[in-house]
């Protein structure tokens, strides 16, 4: 410390001033202490100084500390919803792949589920429809046989006709010759009528089969269609998924169209039928026209030529020639059972029922057979027994038949017939010709 | 104010330090006045930092503790 000695005697220490005295103090002793005391000031001071700025740099340090705890905690709280985040979307991935896997097994079964009920719902189609089928075979083959008893009994009634002006043309031909004119035409007249009613009932009877034929093909359709529909209706009840009902949509598509074909089917059947029972009307009223019309004229000549006289002996071997003829048909049919049939007529579809008629009328016109005989073994497939009287050609004949397209013998296994080949009738199939008529053909 | 110690001999104890009077020496009243002026101003120095260093020695021991 540097003493500064003023002009009065002052003595300057520590920056204080002091004054000289007598008998003072002594002034090395006195600035050594001084300095001491200041030194140890200035360095409690400093050391005051340096502990504040600590205290400074202590608080920026927390201030500094809080921003970086409250940046800390932002931050994890970012990561932690982040973090959330990726665990709930690996979750959610993770649940839809499970659900995904689930709805495949699930589809998967509920397609065999569907599968297995469809299987059982065709079967069981199946087997109602063979027992539908079967039922109406029985009701066909039994209203077959119904009308063909009706038919015989109208051929019996006819032929009771046919006998009785035969008894009356008998007596009146042992009549005086007077009335043999009359005669003659009355016994025409009776011929015409009686034609005409045999073709009537013909007509009536084809058109009473095959209308009845056609209200059982319909209420097959009908039957199947409501079975189909029932069926269709419990695989709908049983198959509630998606895929189940695609496939029940397929099906049922499948099934309307064979609804469709066979409906489309028996109207064109109804529509043939219809076709052929007015051409075969159309014919039947030509010839009968025609008969008539020949034997009108053969009546106008014999009345116009000969009125009032005998018939001459031609005319007279002519009549008693019809009769006897006549007679021996009559006889013919009153024939009784002839015992087995020589022929079996099987008659392959399609089906007219008036060509059938044909076939059936023109055999029993032949003078060979002795009857025949409409029988339905199977609904695909009726048949015709033929009982002849004597030899012949059966095949050729059957070939000249207008309404038969193709003829095809049948070889009967001996096998079948114990080795009896002449056992059984031999058997022929015919096919019957399409929508040509007879006039065409 | 500081007392002051007179001993034998002419020494005076002023802050605790011995001084020896002299002719034509400094003023005693001024000396003693300042010497304890510095020594005050020493104990309050001394004194604070004591107190800063019993809370370090506090903040050490929460510290330590929690």
């Amino acid at each position: 410390m540097s003493n500064n000695a003023k002009k009065d005697g002052a003595v300057v220490l520590g920056g204080r001033e002091f004054t000289r005295v007598k008998n003072g103090l002594d002034e090395a002793q006195v600035a050594s202490f001084i300095d001491e005391l200041i030194k140890e000031r200035d360095k409690l001071a400093q050391s005051q100084d340096h502990i504040a700025s600590l205290n400074r740099l202590a608080e920026m340090r927390v201030v500094e500390a809080d921003k970086l705890a409250a940046r800390i905690k932002a931050e994890a709280s970012e990561q932690a919803k982040a973090d959330s985040a990726a665990v709930i979307d690996k979750a959610k991935e993770q649940a839809r792949q499970m659900a995904e896997q689930k709805i495949a097994e699930a589809v998967e079964i509920a397609n065999e589920n569907a599968k297995t009920i469809k299987a059982k719902a065709e079967e069981e189609a199946a087997l109602l429809l063979e027992n539908q089928k079967n039922k109406i075979r029985t009701e066909l083959h039994n209203l077959v046989n119904q009308q063909f008893g009706y038919m015989l009994e109208e051929l019996e009634g006819l032929k009771r006709q046919a006998a009785a002006v035969q008894a009356d043309f008998d007596n009146k031909l042992s009549a005086p010759e007077e009335e043999n004119s009359a005669v003659t035409s009355e016994i025409a007249e009776e011929s015409d009528n009686i034609i005409a009613k045999i073709a009537e009932e013909s007509d009536a009877a084809a058109e009473k089969i095959a209308e009845e034929s056609d209200n059982i093909i319909a209420k097959i359709a009908e039957e199947s269609a409501a079975a189909a529909a029932e069926e269709q209706e419990a695989v709908a009840a049983e198959e509630k998924d998606t895929v189940a009902a695609e496939e029940q949509d397929t099906v049922a598509a499948e099934e309307k169209d064979a609804m469709a074909a066979e409906e489309k089917d028996a109207i064109a059947a109804e529509e043939k039928d219809t076709i052929a029972a007015e051409e075969q009307e159309a014919v039947a009223a030509e010839e009968k026209d025609t008969i008539a019309a020949e034997q009108k004229d053969t009546a106008a000549a014999e009345g116009s030529n000969a009125p009032y006289e005998r018939p001459e002996p031609s005319q007279a071997t002519e009549y008693a020639e019809k009769s006897s003829e006549l007679s021996k048909l009559l006889e013919i049919e009153d024939q009784p059972e002839l015992g087995k049939p020589q022929w079996e007529v099987e008659i392959l579809p399609p089906f007219d029922i008036s060509k059938i008629m044909e076939v059936v009328s023109y055999l029993d016109q032949l003078p060979e057979v002795a009857n025949t005989e409409m029988i339905v073994p199977q609904i695909d497939t009726p048949s015709i027994l033929v009982f002849l009287r004597g030899t012949l050609n059966f095949i050729d004949v059957l070939q000249k038949i207008p309404a038969v397209d193709h003829v095809e013998e049948v070889t009967i296994d001996e096998a079948a017939t114990n080795g009896e080949p002449g056992k059984g009738p031999r058997k022929v199939r015919i096919s019957l010709s399409g929508n040509k008529t007879s006039q065409e053909k | 104010m500081m007392s002051n110690n007179v001993k034998k001999g002419g020494v005076i104890v002023l802050g605790g330090r011995e001084f020896k009077r002299v002719k034509n020496g400094l003023d005693e009243v001024q000396v003693a006045s300042f010497i304890d002026e510095l020594i005050k101003e020493r104990d309050k120095l001394a004194q604070s930092q004591d107190h800063i260093a019993s809370l370090n020695r506090l903040a050490d021991w929460y510290s330590r503790h929690y």
